[in-house]
C-alpha cells in the first residue's frame, strides 16, 4: 500500500491531464481537418470538369456553358452540354490585374499612414488613426462596392479617367489611354481594392514599426541624423522582410476578395483592352455565375466553377503562408547596418 | 516634421566663427515647430491651391474636385521642397517632404474612411425608423415606396447565422489557440501553418465548399445554418489567431507561480492563465465575430436570400443583411437601392457597436469580465479574504 500511494496518486493526478490534453489536441486538428476537407471537396467536385477542360482551363478565356436546349452529350466519360467550354484564363488574368493595381495604389497610403501612427503622432492622436483603420476594417466589402459602383465609378469616369487618357503617350503614362467606359472596370476595381487592403497592410507594418528597438532609433538621432535619414537607415532596413510579408498579406486579401470585385468591375469575362474596362475576377465570377450555373442540367458548370474556386484556394493559401513567414521573420534576422556605412 | 536642421557639412560655416549666425543656422530644438515652419508650410499651400487653381480653371478646360486636390498636393510638394531648401538646405527640405508625404497618406485613409461612412450616413438615415427596423419584405412590391417593409427578417436572419457561427466556430478556435499557446505537441508547427492559411481565405470558397457538400451533395437545401457552417469557418482561424496573442501576453511569471503551488499544467491553464486572459479573450470573439458579420459572399451560396420572416435558421431559405444590401442594389428601382443603403447603415452601426463593445473589453482589466459574469461568487471569495 504505502509503496504504491505515490504512484497510484501520480496516476490519479495524470490521467485528467492526459485527457484533456487529448482533447485539446483533438480540437487544434479541427482547422487542419476543415482545411484538408475543403482543398478534398473541391478536388473532388471538379475532377469531371478537370478531365472536361484539361489544360485548356487556363489557356482559353472563353466561359460558356454551352445550349442549353440541346441535349446532354457524353465526352471522355463526361455529360455536358453542346458548345460547352470552360476557361478561366481571364479570370485568373483580372485577379492578378486588379490585386496588384490594388497593391500598386493601396501599399504606398498604408505605408505612410504607419509610419505616421508609429513615429510621428502623439500616442493619443495614433490611437485614433488606428481606430480609423480598424473601422475601415470592418467596413463590409457589400458597403465598399455600393460606394464604388454608385459613387466613385461615376465621378472617377466623369473626371479623373479622361484626363488620365489624355496624358501624353509616353512608355509608362500610355497604359492610362483608351476608352474610359462608364466607371465600372480594372482601374476603379483597383481603387476600391487598394482602399481596402490599406488597413491589413498599414496595422502590419505598424506593429513592425513599434518593435524596432529605441536604442537603435536614438543612436542613430544622436549621430545627427534627421528623421527621414534615422527612418531610412534604421527601421525601413529593420522592417524591411516584414514590410514585403505585409504587402503579399494585403495581395491576399485583395485575390479573394469578392463582392466589392463582382459589383464594380462590371462582371464580364473578357481580356479588358484597357485599365479603364470591364473585366472579373475568379471569386466575383463564382458569386455571377453560380445562377446561370444551376441551370446546367450536366452540373458541369458548377463543377468548372469548384475547379476554378480551387485554384483561387491554393493561390490564397500559398501567398498568405508565404506573407505570415515573413513578417514573423523580420523582427528575427536583422542585421542593422552597423560600420556599413550608409 | 521637427527635426534638426542642419544643412549639409560642406555648406556649414563654423557657428560663432565671422559675425552673427544666419538665422536658419541657429541651434534649435528637436520638436520644435516655430513660426517660420508654419508660414513656410501655409504658403505652399496657398500657393499650390492658387496656382492650381489657375491652371485648372481658368486656362484648360479639365475639370473635377479630385483632379484638383491630387495636382494640388503634387504641386505643393515640390512648392514645399523648393521653399525648405532655399531656406533650411537639402537635407531639411528631404527631411519635410518625407514627413508630408506620410501626412497625407494618412490624411488618406482617414478621408477614404470619412467619404464612405458619410456618404452611407447622408444616403441611409432617412429610412432607418421603428417600423424599417420591425417589418420584412413580405409582399412588398417594388413599385411601392421605399418607406413600405423593412429588414426586420434580414437583421434576424444576421444575428442567428452569425450567433450560430460563433457557437461552432469561436469555441474550437479558443481551444486550438489554447493548444498552440500552452499545450503544445508534435502538430504545433503545422496547425499554426494551417490556421495562418486559412485566415486569408477567400470567403467565397468557404461558402463554396459549404455549398458543393451540403446543397448539391447532401440536399440539404438552402438554410441559415448552412450559411452559419461556411461563417464559423472564417470565425476560426481569425478567433484563433487573436486569441494566441492574447495568451502570449500573460506573464511568464503568473504559470511558475502557479507550477510552484503545485499545480498541474491543465489547472495552470484552468485556472490561472484563461482567467487571466478573459477579457482578451471576448475582445478577440467579437473581433471575429466583426469580421464575419458583413460578409455576404458565403451567404449568397448557402442561404439563398427570402423576403419573408423566417426565424428558423434549419428550415428555408433566409435572409441577412450583407445578402440584403447586395440583392436589393443591383434591383433597377430605386426605391430597393434606397432600401440597400440603409441596411447597408444598420450593418455598419451593427459592426460600429460589436468594435465598441471589443474596445470595452480589451481596456479593461484582466478578469474584469468573470466578476462580471459571476458577481455572487465574486462576493464569496471577498467574503472569504
Amino acid at each position: 500500500m504505502a509503496a504504491e500511494a505515490p504512484g497510484l496518486a501520480r496516476a490519479k493526478a495524470r490521467k485528467p491531464a492526459r485527457v484533456l490534453r487529448a482533447f485539446v489536441a483533438s480540437a487544434a486538428v479541427i482547422p487542419l481537418v476543415a482545411l484538408v476537407a475543403m482543398v478534398a471537396v473541391l478536388l473532388v467536385e471538379a475532377l469531371p470538369a478537370i478531365s472536361y477542360s484539361g489544360f485548356g482551363f487556363f489557356t482559353s478565356g472563353v466561359w460558356d456553358i454551352g445550349s442549353l436546349y440541346s441535349n446532354a452529350v457524353r465526352t471522355g466519360g463526361v455529360l455536358h452540354l453542346v458548345g460547352a467550354q470552360y476557361g478561366a484564363l481571364w479570370l485568373i488574368v483580372g485577379t492578378l490585374e486588379s490585386s496588384a493595381l490594388a497593391l500598386v495604389i493601396g501599399f504606398p497610403i498604408a505605408y505612410g499612414a504607419a509610419v505616421t501612427i508609429a513615429e510621428r503622432l502623439p500616442r493619443r492622436l495614433a490611437a485614433v488613426l488606428s481606430l480609423c483603420l480598424e473601422v475601415l476594417a470592418g467596413i463590409p466589402s457589400v458597403v465598399f462596392g455600393l460606394w464604388g459602383v454608385l459613387v466613385l465609378g461615376p465621378i472617377l469616369a466623369r473626371d479623373v479617367y479622361p484626363t488620365l487618357a489624355k496624358l501624353p503617350d509616353v512608355p509608362v503614362l500610355d497604359v492610362f489611354r483608351g476608352e474610359v467606359g462608364s466607371g465600372e472596370g480594372l482601374l476603379t476595381a483597383g481603387i476600391v481594392l487598394g482602399i481596402m487592403i490599406i488597413p491589413i497592410i498599414a496595422a502590419t507594418t505598424r506593429d513592425l514599426l513599434r518593435q524596432v528597438p529605441t536604442a537603435a532609433k536614438e543612436g542613430a538621432e544622436a549621430l545627427g541624423m534627421t528623421k527621414r535619414e534615422t527612418f531610412k537607415t534604421v527601421q525601413a532596413r529593420w522592417i524591411r522582410s516584414g514590410v514585403f510579408g505585409a504587402a503579399v498579406l494585403g495581395l491576399g486579401r485583395a485575390l479573394g476578395e469578392t463582392i466589392a470585385v463582382a459589383l464594380v468591375t462590371g462582371s464580364e469575362i473578357q481580356n479588358p483592352t484597357n485599365i479603364y474596362d470591364t473585366m472579373t475576377t475568379i471569386a466575383a465570377t463564382i458569386v455571377s455565375q453560380l445562377d446561370s450555373a444551376l441551370t446546367d442540367p450536366t452540373h458541369l458548370a458548377v463543377k468548372s466553377l469548384a475547379e476554378v474556386a480551387l485554384v483561387l484556394l491554393l493561390i490564397t493559401l500559398i501567398v498568405n503562408v508565404a506573407a505570415r513567414l515573413l513578417v514573423r521573420r523580420s523582427a528575427r534576422d536583422v542585421a542593422l547596418p552597423v560600420g556599413a556605412g550608409l | 516634421m521637427s527635426s534638426t536642421v542642419v544643412p549639409a557639412a560642406t555648406e556649414t560655416p563654423r557657428l560663432g566663427e565671422g559675425g552673427p549666425t544666419p538665422r536658419a543656422l541657429r541651434r534649435r530644438s528637436v520638436r520644435h515647430f516655430t513660426a517660420t515652419d508654419a508660414l513656410v508650410l501655409a504658403g505652399s499651400l496657398g500657393a499650390s491651391a492658387s496656382l492650381v487653381w489657375v491652371v485648372f480653371y481658368q486656362l484648360t478646360f479639365l475639370a473635377g474636385a479630385a483632379g484638383y486636390v491630387v495636382c494640388t498636393l503634387a504641386v505643393f510638394l515640390a512648392i514645399y521642397y523648393v521653399a525648405n531648401r532655399h531656406l533650411f538646405g537639402r537635407m531639411a527640405a528631404a527631411d519635410r517632404v518625407v514627413a508630408a508625404l506620410a501626412t497625407m497618406a494618412a490624411a488618406g485613409v482617414v478621408t477614404a474612411l470619412a467619404l464612405v461612412v458619410a456618404w452611407l450616413v447622408a444616403h441611409g438615415y432617412h429610412l432607418v425608423s421603428v417600423t424599417f427596423l420591425t417589418r420584412d419584405q413580405k409582399g412588398v412590391l417594388n413599385t411601392q415606396p421605399a418607406s413600405a417593409g423593412g429588414i426586420s427578417h434580414a437583421i434576424v436572419g444576421s444575428l442567428e447565422e452569425v450567433g450560430l457561427a460563433t457557437l461552432i466556430g469561436a469555441p474550437a478556435g479558443v481551444v486550438t489557440a489554447v493548444f498552440l499557446s500552452e499545450v503544445g505537441g508534435r502538430i504545433t508547427g503545422l496547425v499554426r501553418t494551417v490556421v495562418t492559411a486559412m485566415s486569408g481565405l477567400p470567403p467565397i470558397v468557404a461558402g463554396l465548399f459549404i455549398y458543393v457538400v451540403l446543397i448539391t451533395e447532401l440536399h440539404y437545401g438552402f438554410r441559415g445554418f448552412a450559411g452559419s457552417l461556411a461563417l464559423a469557418i472564417m470565425i476560426l482561424p481569425n478567433v484563433t489567431r487573436t486569441t494566441e496573442e492574447v495568451l502570449s501576453v500573460v506573464h511568464e511569471s503568473l504559470r511558475e507561480a502557479s507550477m510552484a503551488l503545485g499545480a498541474p499544467a491543465w489547472r495552470t491553464v484552468w485556472s490561472v492563465v484563461i482567467p487571466t486572459a478573459r477579457t482578451g479573450i471576448v475582445t478577440a470573439l467579437l473581433l471575429g465575430i466583426a469580421r464575419v458579420v458583413g460578409e455576404a459572399a458565403p451567404l449568397i451560396v448557402t442561404i439563398f436570400g427570402s423576403p419573408a420572416m423566417n426565424a428558423n435558421p434549419f428550415s428555408g431559405p433566409q435572409e441577412a443583411l450583407p445578402l440584403f444590401v447586395f440583392d436589393y442594389r443591383s434591383s433597377s428601382v430605386a426605391a430597393d437601392i434606397e432600401r440597400a443603403f440603409s441596411a447597408g447603415l444598420v450593418l455598419v452601426a451593427l459592426v460600429a457597436v460589436l468594435f465598441l463593445l471589443a474596445r470595452i473589453f480589451s481596456a479593461m482589466k484582466p478578469g474584469t469580465v468573470g466578476r462580471l459574469l459571476r458577481p455572487s461568487r465574486h462576493r464569496r471569495q471577498e467574503a472569504l479574504s
